[in-house]
């Protein structure tokens, strides 16, 4: 199976697995689709408003131009989907994982570890997130990352009770005192 | 002379929109490549793909009409 990331152990257990919440890419692609028909009706309709457009090879050249815009929110559709599909943040039995696809070309990975954790809040915020049941997850820590932020994701207040218990039973399963290290000899 | 003007016209945007669809298809395929890189679940970068190639295709189809006419 394909590793979420790079640094994912052969037998770590993930518990879940959460991108922001498909509410929001979708209404980017209902945006895209609007412009498309924003588009039909600027090659059905503008040739005849304007006279010049309407026949000739001015009219060829509008509509080359059309077909560029549509290829342009072809490209922009897909870009929409796959940096929904490549951000995605998982929690495992001990780290916490965020993979941000930044444009095409930046992958930012950041990671921090259960036990770190020393606080974690969620808040829904605005009329969809609260219709669609989402919103933030921040998550404070005592690690080189000060803050982990879980955005838009879904059921954000199951998320942090999973955080808090998987870090309570990461807590309750270290040695109190430290490693059982050999006596120095 | 008008006419030579204007098939001059036509070929350099004949040549002009062809390098813009080959740009877009070369982002399109970068992008897809890094879906196809990246992704755990093989079959949705297929699926996309496909769907993507699809759409890319027709408008590049229908747009050969105003290209045949240039």
């Amino acid at each position: 199976m394909h590793k979420l990331f790079e640094s994912q152990l052969e037998n770590e257990k993930i518990y879940l697995v959460i991108r922001e919440h498909p509410v929001l890419p979708g209404l980017r692609l209902v945006l895209v689709g609007f412009l498309v028909i924003l588009g039909i009706a600027a090659q059905t309709f503008v040739p005849d408003l304007i006279p010049g457009l309407s026949t000739g090879i001015a009219n060829d050249i509008f509509s080359l131009l059309i077909f560029i815009y549509y290829f342009a929110l072809l490209l922009g559709g897909l870009m929409v989907l796959v940096f929904y599909y490549l951000s995605l943040q998982v929690i495992t039995e001990i780290r916490m994982v965020d993979v941000d696809q930044h444009g095409l070309f930046g992958r930012k990975v950041t990671e921090i570890q259960i036990e770190n954790v020393e606080e974690a809040t969620s808040h829904a915020k605005g009329l969809l997130a609260t219709i669609f049941n989402f919103g933030d997850v921040l998550v404070q820590t005592s690690g080189s990352v000060a803050e982990f932020e879980f955005n838009n994701v879904a059921h954000p207040e199951q998320v942090k009770k999973l955080i808090i218990d998987l870090y309570e039973h990461r807590r309750n399963s270290l040695p109190r005192n430290g490693p059982n290290l050999p006596p120095n000899n | 002379m008008s006419e030579g003007l204007s098939n001059n016209l036509g070929s350099v945007v004949i040549v002009a929109y062809l390098a813009v669809v080959a740009l877009a298809g070369l982002l399109g395929l970068i992008t897809l490549a890094i879906l196809h890189k990246h992704a755990e679940k093989k079959s949705v970068a297929t699926g996309v793909s496909v769907v993507f190639v699809i759409l890319f295709t027709l408008i590049f189809l229908a747009s050969l009409g105003p290209v045949s006419r240039l």
